[in-house]
This record gives structure tokens, C-alpha cells and sequence, in this order.
């Protein structure tokens, strides 16, 4: 395992095959909770955490329980139900034993289970034929990269909700418009990694 | 207040249990389905890469480069096909290649890969326009500028397609 | 007439895609061609009807308390049918759909129609319903997809356009073109009714599935998926 290679995966999934901006994962969350900068981080970094502890349990489960046993077909099911509990787990733990976290983070879990991003990294990663560490270094880069877009978009956001659109353009139009302003700078990645790395 | 309990998850189970059993039959359906007609696609891909050639026949061979997962040798002796899967840029690519029985590419094709739209799949567009003709010295054959990482995997795989050529001849002689 | 309702009320009403704003990750990813557009609809019309039918079923059944994850259950177990018989039988939209397919899971349009229809109403009407919403949002990624396949790639259904197809304006194709193309279809909308259509102007909680889950948030705040 070279690092080199971690590297590249790491920033292609955070800068070039951004989930939100490229790839069309996790839009709702991107449209939904990037109003304010401090909803955008809450849900980002609930978004890093799940897509880590999935990851690191659907991969294992794949390779070796039902790839051996000639089960393959029930990867949708199984990584959705494993994701809706591990969700359900963290939630409970950290109200438990990490309360300000818990405060902070809270909210943002319910949303994750239906979360497309989440399932959509742990399947990728199997498609992918990724090694464990790779998986889970893909992971948080796609994690990294949903932040990146949040946080990003909330800034613009702020700016748009102060703006003066057209009437129809009102509300959500102008939003998906300056989401494709976004994604089109997210262009701008195209090739860089491969030329600082390659 | 046990019952509270018990029921629902009980119901869970049972759902999860028939889920599972109605996939496991439909997987009886499809899954020969699926792998019929994975090979007859691998079966097509070969003969578009050597349509002169009349059948294939897949050869065990000892010593192949990692990257190899299959070699086939045509029947009526025009060449070889080998099939390998290397890491792209975005994920594992998979590509046939064929080399004729004297050393040179006859073509060079992708069957799956991940790269970035526009830029490693160009780089693959042109690799594999220009490879074709060319011997194991691969000469005039250059990474793509801006697609490195994507174009060097792909000339690794073609460079380890020549040694499975070349270990495929030794165990022929 | 009640029966007819159910069924033309996801197709303009109530469309799932352009009024509700639900699936909205599908609709951007998968709307570069008609064809592909035309496949996911189909299998996603496919999984609402029959989740749709099975969750009416067992709507005595369930308990309440673990009624999303059952839901989830049947509606993945449906979604991995599905994903078996495109591959066997029709694998070029297999690969088109790529990721895509196996995400109709986490598609909200199914899992929300389960909750806020199919589990309080009988099997015909969830049936009825299901076609409609699923009708609805085939068609509109095959609006979506007609504009960003005749701009960006100057074909429709993958023939030719004359003197469109030697001018594509590529990035229609890309992922900005979708985010336009639906932001202007959404203005678009707007524009006709008169503001009155959309129901979400913002990610709010009505119409969202995770609404039950989420009942700690205060609405606006946080959206669905």
C-alpha cells in the first residue's frame, strides 16, 4: 500500500468527484441544511462520522460474509440496514455518554439513515474493488468533500437569501442556480490532482 | 410492557426473513441469466478485438503478472487475448488486449473503468488509438499530459499483457 | 373519481419531482439522456408500486414503533429485484444507472409515499397512487433529460438533431447543466401557476419522510433526503 495512492484517492473524492457538486450524492442536506454556517458544519461532520463507521462495517461484512457465501445480491439490504443502525447506535450512545456532542450532532443523525451519500460511498467503495484502508480513506474524503460543499454553499447562500431574484426565481430556483456556479468552479480541480501527483 | 418489546421486533425479523428468501429465488432466476450473459459479452469483446480468429481457448499458465486475471489464445492461431484489471485514477479499470502471434497490438479495448469524464477517458480514447501496431518496446507510446495516472496504469497493463504474451509463447513451445 | 384522483394527482398536482421536490438526487444524476431517464423512471416506478402495495398489505401488521426500518426493508428488498432483472436483461441500462440504481432505496419519493400514503390507505388506491407518482417523476426526467440531452449532446433518444448536434453546448451534460436546467424548469413552474404550485419553496418538514424522525427540529431548518 503506497501512500502516494491514498493521497490521490483522498483529494479526487474531497476536490474532483465531489459527492454533491459531481457526483449528485446527498443533494437534499446540501439544499436543505446550508442555510446557516453552524448547520452546515453540524450536519457535515455527522455526514464524516456515519460515512467512516459504515464504511468500516459494510466493507468487512461485504468481503467476508457475503461475497464467500455467494450472497452478493443482498448488498443494498444489508449496508441500508446496517447504516439505519449504526445511526440508531451513535445516536443512543453519544445521548448517553457524550451529551454535548450529542447536543450538537443530535439532530442531524435521523437524517442520515436515508442519507444517499452515506449508502452511496459504502457501495462505491465495494464497485470500486478497494482495499479496506482505501475504502476508508475514500470515505472520508467524500466526507471531506460534502463539508467542503456545505460550508462553501452556506457562504454563498447567505448571500442569496439577501439578494433580489425575480419572483419565480425566488427560493429554491436561484439556489439550484448558484449551486451550478459552484459545481462549474469545482471544474477547475479537473486534472490538477493528477498533475501534482501523477 | 415485555410485549412492547417483543412484537416488533419479531415482525422485523420476519419481514427481513421473507425479504431475503423472495431475493434468494429471484436470484436463482437471474443469477444464471447475469452470468450468461457476462460471458457471452466477454465472448463478443474477445472476438472484436481478433474477429479473424474462430474460437478462444483460455490458457493456465504459472508466473503472470498480477494485473493478468485471464489469457486466452485463439484457436486458429492469430493471436492472443488477455484480460487484466489495474487501478485507474477513479477505481479498477478492466481491458482486453491483443497481440498477434509476432509481438505486435492488435487492439487494445476498456471494458469497465472509473475515470474522470473528459480527461481519463479521453487519455483512454487516445491511448488506445495509437497503441495498435505497436511491439512490446512501446515505442512512441507517451502518458497523456494531465492524464498521468490513468494513462500510466494503462501502459503498465499493456506492458504486463506483453509478459503474459511472453510466458503464454515459452509455454507453448 | 376519488380512484381517478389517485392516480393524476402525482402525474401535475402533485408531481414528486417538480412540486414536492422529493428525488432530487436521481432527477440531477441520471437525466443526461432520455433513455437512461426513461429506464430509471420505470424501475423506480416499479419499486413505488410494488412497496407501495406490499406496505398497504401489512399496514395492520406492522407496529408502529419499527415501521421505517420495515418499510426500508421492503422497499431495499424490492430495489435489489429490480437491480437483478435490469442486469440480466438489460445491461447497458445497467451500467448507465450505474450507482443509481442500488440508491433507489434512499430515494425519498418511495419511502415517503409509504408513509404518507401507503400505510393509512387501502391496496387499490396505494397501487393507483404509486403508478401516478411514479408516472410523474418519469416524466419529469424525461424533461429534464430531453433539454440536457438536445443541448448538451444535440440527440434526443440518441438520434441525431440537425445543426444542434454539430453546435452541443457540453456542459448541459455535466453536472451544472443539471443544476440549471432543474433550477430554471422550477422557475418555470412557478412562473405558470403563479407561485401557487410548489409546495416547498424552501427544504421544509412538509412533505419530508424523515419528518417523523426528525420531530426535534424545528421546520426550515434542516431538510430531507
Amino acid at each position: 500500500m503506497d501512500f502516494r495512492a491514498l493521497v490521490i484517492i483522498l483529494m479526487s473524492a474531497v476536490l474532483v468527484n465531489n459527492y454533491v457538486l459531481r457526483q449528485f450524492l446527498g443533494i437534499c442536506p446540501f439544499l436543505g441544511v446550508s442555510k446557516e454556517l453552524k448547520n452546515a458544519t453540524g450536519m457535515s461532520v455527522a455526514v464524516i462520522f456515519v460515512m467512516l463507521l459504515a464504511t468500516a462495517v459494510t466493507w468487512p461484512i461485504q468481503a467476508y460474509l457475503l461475497n464467500p457465501n455467494g450472497m452478493g445480491y443482498l448488498q443494498t439490504i444489508v449496508f441500508i440496514l446496517v447504516i439505519a443502525a449504526l445511526v440508531q447506535l451513535v445516536e443512543i450512545t453519544l445521548k448517553k455518554y457524550i451529551p454535548a456532542l450529542y447536543t450538537a450532532l443530535g439532530v442531524y443523525l435521523p437524517l442520515i439513515t436515508t442519507n444517499c451519500a452515506v449508502l452511496g460511498v459504502t457501495i462505491a467503495n465495494i464497485n470500486k474493488g478497494y482495499t479496506f484502508i482505501e475504502a476508508l480513506v475514500n470515505a472520508l474524503g467524500s466526507g471531506l468533500g460534502f463539508m467542503l460543499a456545505m460550508v462553501i454553499f452556506s457562504g454563498v447562500r447567505s448571500h442569496t437569501e439577501a439578494s433580489d431574484p425575480p419572483p419565480s426565481f425566488k427560493g429554491l430556483p436561484i439556489t439550484l442556480i448558484s449551486a451550478a456556479i459552484l459545481s462549474l468552479a469545482f471544474f477547475g480541480f479537473n486534472g490538477v490532482i493528477e498533475n501534482l501527483f501523477g | 410492557m415485555k410485549k412492547d418489546f417483543v412484537l416488533p421486533i419479531l415482525v422485523l425479523t420476519v419481514i427481513c426473513l421473507v425479504i431475503t428468501a423472495a431475493l434468494a429465488i429471484t436470484d436463482s432466476f437471474t443469477g444464471p441469466v447475469i452470468a450468461e450473459a457476462a460471458a457471452r459479452r466477454a465472448e463478443e469483446a474477445r472476438n472484436a478485438i481478433i474477429p479473424e480468429a474462430e474460437g478462444f481457448e483460455e490458457l493456465t499458465l504459472d508466473g503472470l503478472p498480477a494485473a493478468v486475471t485471464e489469457v486466452y489464445r485463439a484457436t486458429n492461431g492469430v493471436g492472443y487475448v488477455i484480460a487484466l484489471t489495474t487501478a485507474g485514477y477513479g477505481g479498477d479499470m478492466k481491458l482486453l488486449c491483443g497481440i498477434d502471434p509476432d509481438g505486435f497490438l492488435i487492439a487494445c479495448r476498456t471494458l469497465e473503468q472509473s475515470e474522470t469524464k473528459g480527461i481519463g477517458t479521453k487519455a483512454i480514447d487516445t491511448l488506445e488509438r495509437v497503441l495498435p501496431g505497436s511491439d512490446a518496446a512501446l515505442e512512441g507510446v507517451d502518458a497523456v499530459s494531465g492524464a498521468t495516472i490513468t494513462s500510466r496504469a494503462y501502459i503498465n497493463a499493456v506492458k504486463d499483457a506483453y509478459s503474459a504474451f511472453e510466458i503464454a509463447k515459452e509455454a507453448a513451445k | 373519481m376519488k380512484k381517478l384522483a389517485n392516480l393524476t394527482r402525482g402525474i401535475l398536482k402533485e408531481n414528486p419531482v417538480l412540486v414536492l421536490v422529493l428525488g432530487t438526487c436521481p432527477t440531477l444524476a441520471v437525466s443526461t439522456q432520455a433513455t437512461n431517464a426513461i429506464g430509471m423512471g420505470l424501475a423506480a416506478t416499479a419499486v413505488l408500486v410494488c412497496s407501495n402495495i406490499a406496505i398497504s398489505l401489512l399496514r395492520n401488521v406492522i407496529p408502529d414503533k419499527v415501521r421505517i426500518p420495515c418499510y426500508i426493508v421492503v422497499i431495499a428488498g424490492f430495489v435489489t429485484v429490480v437491480q437483478m432483472v435490469v442486469e440480466a436483461y438489460a445491461y447497458s441500462l445497467y451500467q448507465a444507472l450505474g450507482i443509481y440504481l442500488p440508491l433507489i432505496v434512499v430515494n425519498c419519493i418511495i419511502l415517503g409515499r409509504a408513509e404518507m400514503f401507503a400505510n393509512k390507505n387501502g391496496v387499490g388506491d396505494s397501487a393507483l397512487d404509486g403508478i401516478g407518482m411514479g408516472v410523474g417523476f418519469t416524466l419529469a426526467l424525461l424533461a429534464m433529460a430531453t433539454i440536457r440531452e438536445i443541448f448538451g449532446n444535440g440527440t434526443w433518444f440518441g438520434m441525431a438533431i440537425p445543426a444542434l448536434s454539430e453546435n452541443t453546448i457540453s456542459i448541459m451534460t455535466m453536472a451544472p447543466g443539471g443544476f440549471v436546467v432543474f433550477g430554471l424548469l422550477i422557475a418555470l413552474v412557478n412562473k405558470l401557476t403563479k407561485g401557487k404550485a410548489i409546495k416547498k419553496t424552501e427544504f421544509g418538514c412538509e412533505g419530508c419522510p424523515s419528518a417523523a424522525a426528525c420531530g426535534k427540529l424545528k421546520c426550515g431548518e434542516a431538510g430531507d433526503n
